[in-house]
């Protein structure tokens, strides 16, 4: 086959694989029939392209293949650099020392096990001879420079360095002390150290490493492999070898620079991954990793398998996980407890002192070496650590700071989290309780931000959350009504945000009656929880009980805040789409001009003005407004990008809008991209199923009618009109079954057609709204399939 | 004495001016801003610079997966780890922002497929005398349709390359993110300014050419 013939089956390919599977073999038979050979060329590659089980396992073939040529070409590695490898071998002397083995390899040095050459004394040492020559007096210089300041450190938990210097080959070496030991890691899990034991040891490393701090030596790698431990359980820190002096106080001022080197990822930190300065902070992220390893027996960043394109992100961005919540049943038995003696024993001081270690920021982690053994050592003294006291308040404010969900909880939070502790009483039992419920909250909280993050699982998994440790904080915090009605608050409008209205319906109903209790119907916390059952009741259609929330809500704000201010007027608006839910229009229009007026007198351009500026597009184009609509959307788009960016769902709200307006008028190329563009927003901050994305689905599907693509239209509304079905009972249902409807009835299916448009009108009367305008399409749907063809 | 120094160690083989003057293996590594400025001329146009690039990181990668398996024999080689080793390394001298590191990476796989066709063609050049083994793979059932499998060399996969640049050069660039950068279809789909659903289109067409050239 000649290139241009590749190329004209290549294009036929690319036409069919954007058909459905189903349609594909008529396409290859009206190919066939224009040219014989393109399409049996074309029906052999389709053969190549269908069974995807067979393109998974072709895929793995080429991977294996490209990786088992990596191998042999490292089996017939180059020539000279085995010469090189030989070059060091039994009996060769560098300086004042014969080597007389070889110990093992690292990523810049081989190691050998040498002795004294000169007879002077009888000694045995490791002879570190690192693989690159320095060519320059001034790498030599430094190199010595280096190798005093190592000579300096003198502790006795320090492998010392005897010698130096730089061979013939101009690779430089340096002489250590010899230890005989294994790694701390295998020591203490061959022995079944206890986890006193453990610390106890951990206690040495961190202040052997805070002696080489004060020596202004970083060692910037420090892991289990570099960490001895003697026989006789004595603790021995090896291999400074890239370690780098800093300056006297500059740990802040004048850094050391990192340097370009092999990252041993499962150890880095974000310093060294980020190409940041390194000081001595960096060893404190690797002392926390190191004893997060001792305490869980995992890896904290167990990125082995992680693809290299995600290690950057995963050490910068996502945080070491507290040990309790990772140690295993294998963990459990080495350290001599049960899983749940395990987990407790973690839970409290030793996760916060890992999790104070590892903060991802330099300046929050423990001030330095010193400060972390201190601590560690209180708590094996039973004294209360100082990582604990720093770690709610810490995780509040970085949930309160990197919280990126549609929910506006922030400032609930943070009350939450104040009243919780203003609360506390003095009894030490209750304390202890109220710490540990405490902890426990910050850390579910903490939890639901990781997992709001769509990356990390996204909705599906808050759900879970919600539906495991929420409901077992709800349950703990049984005689702490004051604290429950906050939890409940948040859960609730968490689930709000998911969709998920009779959860959210549940919690915040619950919520509100304990506030109502305890605080009155006029204190801000019960109108603050109040305002969002009113809000769930109205998405799930419960207009009934929506507008005798908001009107109380409003009723509270009017005696509180200016009638212009941003709360009267949220909860006119309220009213006003509440309007629109039911029907009634024209008065929602009235309203809504009214609030938007006033909003934008007092409010300026804002996120509030923009918003309702939406609501009220989204009336006009119910009433056929199109153009005006689509002015109005346009405008609060703008303001939404300033104001939110945008990739944030509010703004989704403008965007969708202008590409429904921008459908209906015949716009199909500016349609498309904003319709696609808020479903891809939303599908990254809601997940699969939300009201919406039901709305997304049903624009979309609504654009492919028009455009004529009737079964794909078909699809989308259906699809749409199931998950509206799904997730409440209200109007918009409706409206979604006559859309889907109407097409049904396009594409000749009558039957189907008339029954979707009567159990729509069926829904709205049963609603109590027979006259929703809703109704309309459904009637036009009933009336065009009673008309014989 | 302590003031505020480098280590003699990398800096010493990451400056030109380091590099051995005896004859001894030379341990090279492109001039800092080099790569940085050959990546922007790239972007802009420069079809030239691609090359260049590829040359660099060829001696790159060479040097750096050899010292490589010195450290660490029995660890998981891949292209992937390789190609991205480079990265790192090349980042830490030249910090070139996110965008200029998939823009790497997509060149540095052209470079990886590069140095695995040499190595493979020289190795099947000293094959005489010598058998040395030969690193295949079964396609198992290449044609979907039952039964038949095939033993298939890189050099096999080479051919299958060379027939989709000559098709559709953007399906080659496609397979060789993949295969030797490791770079999932949305990265992919980034480093070649394309949506993500014309990558998938595009990988698609691409291992359907590919399973038929090989098999073939």
């Amino acid at each position: 086959m000649s290139p241009v013939d590749r190329a004209a089956v290549d294009g036929a390919l690319a036409a069919a694989l954007e058909l459905e599977e189903a349609a594909r073999s008529d396409f290859v038979t009206a190919v066939k029939q224009r040219d014989r050979e393109l399409g049996a060329a074309l029906e052999e590659l389709l053969g190549f392209a269908s069974t995807t089980t067979a393109e998974t396992k072709f895929e793995r073939d080429l991977e294996d293949l490209v990786g088992g040529e990596i191998r042999r070409w490292h089996a017939a590695s180059p020539v000279a650099l085995r010469a090189e490898e030989r070059a060091v071998t039994s009996g060769r002397r560098f300086g004042a020392w014969r080597v007389v083995g070889e110990i093992g390899r690292g990523g810049m040095s081989v190691v050998h096990l040498a002795e004294r050459a000169d007879g002077a004394y009888q000694q045995r040492a490791a002879l570190k001879r690192l693989t690159w020559e320095t060519s320059d007096e001034a790498g030599r210089r430094r190199f010595q420079q280096e190798r005093q300041i190592l000579a300096g450190l003198n502790h006795p938990d320090i492998a010392r360095l005897l010698d130096g210097g730089v061979d013939e080959e101009a690779h430089p070496f340096l002489v250590m002390e010899l230890v005989e030991g294994e790694p701390i890691d295998r020591y203490c899990g061959r022995r079944g150290a206890s986890i006193e034991e453990r610390l106890r040891l951990f206690v040495r490393v961190a202040r052997a490493v805070a002696h080489a701090h004060r020596n202004l030596v970083v060692h910037r790698d420090i892991k289990p492999s570099n960490v001895l431990v003697t026989e006789e359980g004595g603790v021995k820190l090896l291999d400074f070898g890239i370690a780098l002096p800093v300056d006297p106080g500059a740990s802040a001022a004048a850094p050391t620079r990192t340097l370009a080197r092999w990252l041993t990822p499962d150890y880095a930190s974000p310093e060294q991954v980020g190409n940041q300065p390194i000081t001595t902070a960096s060893d404190v992220y690797q002392l926390g990793l190191l004893l997060f390893e001792l305490l869980a027996g995992r890896r904290a960043q167990g990125l082995r398998d992680a693809s290299l394109a995600e290690v950057a992100r995963v050490i910068c961005e996502e945080p070491v996980p507290p040990p309790s919540a990772v140690a295993d049943v294998e963990a459990a038995r080495q350290r001599g407890l049960s899983m749940p003696a395990l987990r407790r024993r973690l839970r409290g001081d030793l996760d916060s002192i890992v999790g104070v270690a590892c903060r991802k920021e330099p300046e929050r982690r423990y001030r330095s070496a010193e400060a972390m053994a201190e601590d560690v050592e209180r708590h094996l003294r039973g004294l209360p650590v100082e990582a604990r006291r720093h770690s709610v308040r810490y995780r509040t404010g970085r949930w309160l700071t990197r919280y990126r969900w549609p929910v506006a909880a922030a400032g609930l939070l943070l009350a939450l989290l104040l009243a919780y502790t203003i609360t506390v009483t003095t009894q030490a039992a209750r304390l202890r309780h109220q710490i540990e419920t405490t902890e426990q909250l910050s850390r579910f909280l903490a939890s639901l931000q990781a997992e709001a993050n769509p990356r990390s699982g996204g909705p599906a998994r808050t759900r879970r959350l919600l539906e495991g440790r929420g409901q077992s904080l709800v349950a703990t915090l049984r005689k702490e009504p004051a604290i429950r009605s906050e939890l409940q608050t948040v859960i609730g409008k968490v689930y709000n945000a998911l969709g998920l209205y009779p959860q959210a319906i549940d919690h915040l109903s619950a919520a509100l009656a304990t506030r109502r209790d305890l605080f009155g119907s006029e204190d801000p916390r019960t109108m603050a929880t109040a305002f969002w059952l009113a809000r769930t009741h109205h998405f799930a259609g419960h207009y009934v009980q929506a507008g005798n929330l908001y009107r109380e809500q409003l009723a509270w704000r009017k005696r509180r805040f200016a009638p212009d201010s941003a709360e009267v007027t949220q909860s006119e608006d309220n009213l006003a789409c509440l309007l629109h839910s039911r029907g009634e229009w024209e008065q929602a229009e009235l309203q809504l001009r009214d609030v938007l007026r006033r909003r934008e007198r007092s409010l300026g351009d804002s996120e509030a003005v923009g918003t309702t500026r939406t609501n009220l597009a989204d009336l006009l184009l119910d009433r056929g407004r199109v153009e005006e609509a689509e002015a109005e959307y346009r405008r609060a788009l703008s303001t939404f990008r300033n104001e939110l960016g945008a990739t944030n769902p509010v703004t989704t709200l403008a965007q969708a809008g202008l590409g429904h307006a921008l459908a209906l008028q015949g716009r199909f190329d500016l349609a498309e991209p904003e319709i696609q563009g808020a479903l891809t927003v939303r599908r990254l901050s809601y997940g699969d199923r939300h009201p919406l994305i039901a709305e997304s689905l049903r624009q979309l599907g609504l654009l492919r009618a028009r455009q004529g693509w009737m079964a794909e239209a078909e699809r989308l509304l259906r699809q749409a009109f199931e998950m509206h079905a799904s997730l409440y009972d209200n109007p918009y249902v409706s409206r979604a079954e006559a859309e889907w409807a109407s097409v049904l009835l396009d594409l000749g299916e009558a039957d189907a057609a008339v029954r979707h448009a009567s159990a729509a009108l069926e829904r709205l009367k049963r609603e109590g709204l027979p006259a929703h305008p809703f109704g309309k399409l459904a009637r036009e749907v009933n009336a065009r399939a009673a008309v014989p063809i | 004495m302590a003031g505020r120094w480098e280590t003699w160690g990398i800096r010493a083989i990451n400056r030109p001016e380091a590099q051995s003057q005896q004859g001894s293996a030379k341990l090279s590594i492109p001039e800092a801003g080099e790569i940085t400025l050959l990546l922007r001329a790239h972007r802009e146009g420069d079809a030239a610079a691609f090359d260049r690039i590829v040359d660099l990181l060829y001696q790159e990668l060479r040097r750096l997966a050899s010292r490589r398996w010195r450290r660490d024999s029995s660890a998981t080689l891949s292209a992937t780890v390789l190609v991205h080793e480079t990265y790192l390394r090349m980042r830490a001298e030249q910090t070139p922002d996110w965008q200029d590191r998939n823009h790497f990476l997509a060149i540095a796989a052209r470079a990886m497929r590069r140095v695995l066709v040499d190595s493979s063609r020289a190795a099947l050049a000293q094959k005489r005398g010598r058998e040395q083994p030969r690193v295949e793979v079964e396609l198992g059932d290449v044609s979907g349709a039952g039964g038949e499998t095939s033993a298939v060399t890189l050099l096999d996969l080479e051919r299958g390359l060379e027939t989709l640049a000559a098709i559709d050069a953007r399906l080659c660039r496609v397979a060789e993110c993949r295969l030797f950068a490791g770079l999932n279809q949305a990265e992919t789909a980034e480093v070649l300014g394309v949506s993500l659903r014309t990558v998938e289109r595009d990988w698609q067409r691409a291992r359907a050419w590919l399973r038929k050239e090989m098999s073939g």
